[in-house]
C-alpha cells in the first residue's frame, strides 16, 4: 500500500504464523492508481493502490455506495478503470484506455473472450440459471471454457465441498437462500480458481446462515489455498473472515486504512465473542467513522 | 373443491349457465330461429352439416397452422437479428410496427392479386397479422437477461452463440410463449378475415366462406354453428400453446408453478 493516508491508518498487528501461507510473497492482484468515473459523470473511485498477495483473505470494507463492488468488478475484468491499471498474477495487465482483458492469474493472455480459469466471481445474488438444475449450474463454467468432457467428477467434488451433493438434480427455486448461495460458491470453485472474488455474497441472508457460510468459506480458503478478495459492509464479518481488511471511505471511494487480522485459523465461534474480536471491530469502526468525517459527502455509514 | 378442479369447473359452470339462459330466453320470447337460434338448434345443425363444416374447419385450421408456423420462424429469426445488432433493430422496428397497425382487410386484396395460389395468399395475410407479438416479445425476452448471469458469461469468455443458446434463449422463453398465446389467436383471426376478403369458393373453402354463404341464405343456425367451430378452434389453439408453455416452463418459471410449490 503506497498511499500515505493508508500508511498512516495502517495498524501494525502481526499475523499469526499459521495464517501465513507459504506462497504469500507472490502478488495476486496489483492495483496502481486505478480510478473509475462513469459516463454520467459519477466519480465512483478515486485513484487506488492495492496489493493482494497470494493466500490473502483480503476484505474490502466500506459503507454502501462507496465503490467496493466497482473495485471488485475492476479486478474481475467486468469493469474497466478510467485511469491506472489492474494487474493480476504473473504480469497480466489491464491498463486504462485499453479494451477490457483480464487474464487469469496463471498467466493467460489478456483479451475479450479469453478464458480465465484462475479467477472466479461470486455475486451479491446467487445468479443461478433458474431453468437448469444445480448440477448444470455448477457445470456451466466448465461448459463455457470447453471442458465439459469429463466434468462430472469436478462438479461432484465442487458440490461435495459445499455439501450440496444430495441436491444436484433439483432446481434453484427449490433451494433455500443459503443453499442457493452455496451452489453459487460451488460454481465458482468448479474451475479450481486461485483467485476468488466475492461481492457481499451473504448480505441478503439471515444471521445464522450468514455465520455458517462465513465459517464454510473460511474453511474452503484454508483447504484450497485460495486468494480471496471479499467485499462487505459488515465489520463483524470482515474481522471474522479476513487476514487483512481494507477500509474504504464514502464516494468517491478510496482506501483510507488497512487492518491486519492475525488470529490463527481455524477461527471458532468463541472468537466471535472474544475480547480480541471486539477490540478489532472497534478499531475498524473507528476507521470507518474517521473516513465518514473526512468524506466530502458527509454520508452516514451503514456498517 | 381443490383449486385445480375449480380452474375447470368454474368457467364450465358459467358456460352452462349462459347456454341455459340463452335457451330459456329464446323459448320464453319465442324468438324465430332465423334471427337467434337456440343452442340446441345450433348443435343439431352442427351435427347435420358436420361433413361440410368440418371440411371447412380443416381448411381454416390448415391456413392458421401454416401462418402460425411462419410467424414463429420468421418472428424468432427477426428477433435474433435485432438482438445481435441494435442499429438493425432501430432501423427496421418502425416498419414492423407499420405492418402491425395496417388493417389486414386493407392490404389483403393486394396480396390476393399478387399471389396466385389462394391458400398461399391467405397464409401470407394471416402471417402478417400474427407475426408482431412474436417479434416484439421474443426481442424483449432475448434482451431481458439477468445482469449477473450476463457478467458470469463474460467472466468465462462465453462466445456469442454460447450466450445466445445457454442464456438468452432460455431467458426469452416465457416472453416468447406470452407472444405465442396472442399470435395463435391472431393467426386464426387473420385466416378468417383473409378468407372473408378473398371470398374463395369451391372445395377449398374455409369457415369464413361458410359464414358468408349462410348469411346470404339466411341460414342463421349454420352461421352460428360455423361461428361455434371458429371459437372452439381458437380455444383449442390457446390451450395447445398453453400446454406447450407449461411443458417448457413448468420446472422453473413462476407463471407455470402452482402456489404451494
Amino acid at each position: 500500500m503506497s498511499n500515505p493516508a493508508t500508511n498512516q491508518a495502517k495498524l501494525a498487528i502481526p499475523r499469526a504464523a499459521e495464517a501465513e501461507p507459504a506462497h504469500a510473497s507472490v502478488l495476486a492482484v496489483d492495483i496502481r492508481g486505478a480510478s473509475k468515473t462513469y459516463p454520467n459523470g459519477l466519480h465512483a473511485l478515486a485513484p487506488i493502490d492495492v496489493e493482494v498477495r497470494a493466500g490473502d483473505f483480503a476484505t474490502v470494507l466500506g459503507p454502501s455506495g462507496c465503490g467496493k463492488s466497482t473495485l471488485l468488478r475492476m479486478i474481475g475484468g467486468l469493469s474497466t478503470p478510467t485511469a491506472g491499471s489492474v494487474v493480476l498474477g504473473s504480469g497480466t495487465a489491464m491498463e486504462a484506455a485499453v479494451a477490457f482483458g483480464t487474464g487469469g492469474i496463471g498467466g493467460q493472455a489478456p483479451g475479450r473472450g479469453r478464458r480465465k480459469p484462475g479467477l472466479a466471481f461470486v455475486f451479491q445474488n446467487p445468479t443461478l440459471m433458474p431453468w437448469a438444475s444445480v448440477e448444470r449450474n455448477v457445470r456451466l463454467p466448465l461448459d463455457l471454457v470447453g471442458e465439459a468432457d469429463g466434468s462430472a467428477p469436478k462438479v461432484a467434488a465442487a458440490l461435495q465441498l459445499v455439501a450440496l451433493n444430495d441436491f444436484a438434480g433439483v432446481y434453484p427455486r427449490e433451494l433455500s437462500g443459503g443453499m442457493q448461495m452455496r451452489a453459487s460458491i460451488a460454481r465458482a470453485l468448479v474451475t479450481e480458481p486461485r483467485l476468488l472474488l466475492m461481492d457481499e455474497p451473504f448480505g441478503a441472508l439471515d444471521e445464522i446462515t450468514r455465520n455458517r457460510l462465513d465459517r464454510e468459506i473460511r474453511d474452503l480458503w484454508a483447504r484450497r489455498s485460495l486468494t480471496v478478495v471479499f467485499v462487505t459492509h459488515s465489520i463483524y464479518e470482515a474481522v471474522y473472515l479476513s487476514t487483512r481488511v481494507l477500509v474504504m471511505s464514502a464516494r468517491p471511494g478510496r482506501i483510507i486504512g488497512e487492518l491486519a487480522i492475525g488470529e490463527p485459523h481455524p477461527r471458532t465461534d468463541a472468537f466471535r465473542v472474544s475480547e480480541r474480536y471486539a477490540q478489532l471491530c472497534k478499531q475498524l469502526s473507528e476507521m470507518l467513522a474517521a473516513g465518514s468525517d473526512n468524506a466530502s459527502g458527509e454520508r452516514p455509514l451503514s456498517a | 373443491m381443490s383449486a385445480r378442479a375449480a380452474r375447470f369447473v368454474a368457467p364450465a359452470a358459467v358456460g352452462v349457465a349462459f347456454l341455459l339462459l340463452w335457451e330459456g330466453l329464446v323459448k320464453a320470447f319465442d324468438v324465430p330461429f332465423y334471427l337467434v337460434p337456440s343452442p340446441v338448434r345450433v348443435l343439431s345443425t352442427l351435427a347435420q352439416d358436420a361433413p361440410l363444416l368440418l371440411s371447412s374447419l380443416l381448411v381454416t385450421l390448415q391456413i392458421t397452422a401454416l401462418a402460425l408456423l411462419l410467424a414463429v420462424v420468421l418472428g424468432v429469426g427477426v428477433a435474433f437479428l435485432f438482438v445481435q445488432n441494435r442499429m438493425l433493430e432501430t432501423s427496421l422496428f418502425p416498419y414492423v410496427v407499420l405492418l402491425q397497425v395496417t388493417p389486414i382487410v386493407a392490404i389483403a386484396p393486394l396480396i390476393i392479386i399478387w399471389v396466385k395460389d389462394p391458400v398461399g395468399a391467405l397464409v401470407i395475410c394471416a402471417t402478417i397479422v400474427a407475426i408482431f407479438p412474436v417479434i416484439s416479445n421474443t426481442t424483449l425476452g432475448l434482451r431481458s437477461v439477468d445482469p449477473g448471469l450476463a457478467d458470469l458469461f463474460r467472466l468465462y469468455g462465453a462466445r456469442r452463440w454460447q450466450t445466445l443458446v445457454r442464456l438468452r434463449i432460455p431467458s426469452a422463453l416465457p416472453y416468447f410463449f406470452a407472444g405465442l398465446r396472442v399470435s395463435g389467436g391472431l393467426a386464426l383471426i387473420g385466416a378468417v378475415v383473409a378468407e372473408f376478403v378473398a371470398g374463395t369458393g369451391g372445395t377449398a373453402s374455409g369457415l369464413a366462406y361458410q359464414i358468408l354463404q349462410a348469411g346470404l341464405q339466411l341460414n342463421i343456425p349454420r352461421l352460428f354453428a360455423a361461428l361455434l367451430l371458429i371459437t372452439l378452434a381458437g380455444v383449442a389453439i390457446f390451450l395447445l400453446v398453453s400446454l406447450t408453455a407449461h411443458l417448457a416452463l413448468r420446472h422453473w418459471h413462476e407463471s407455470e408453478l402452482s402456489p404451494e410449490r
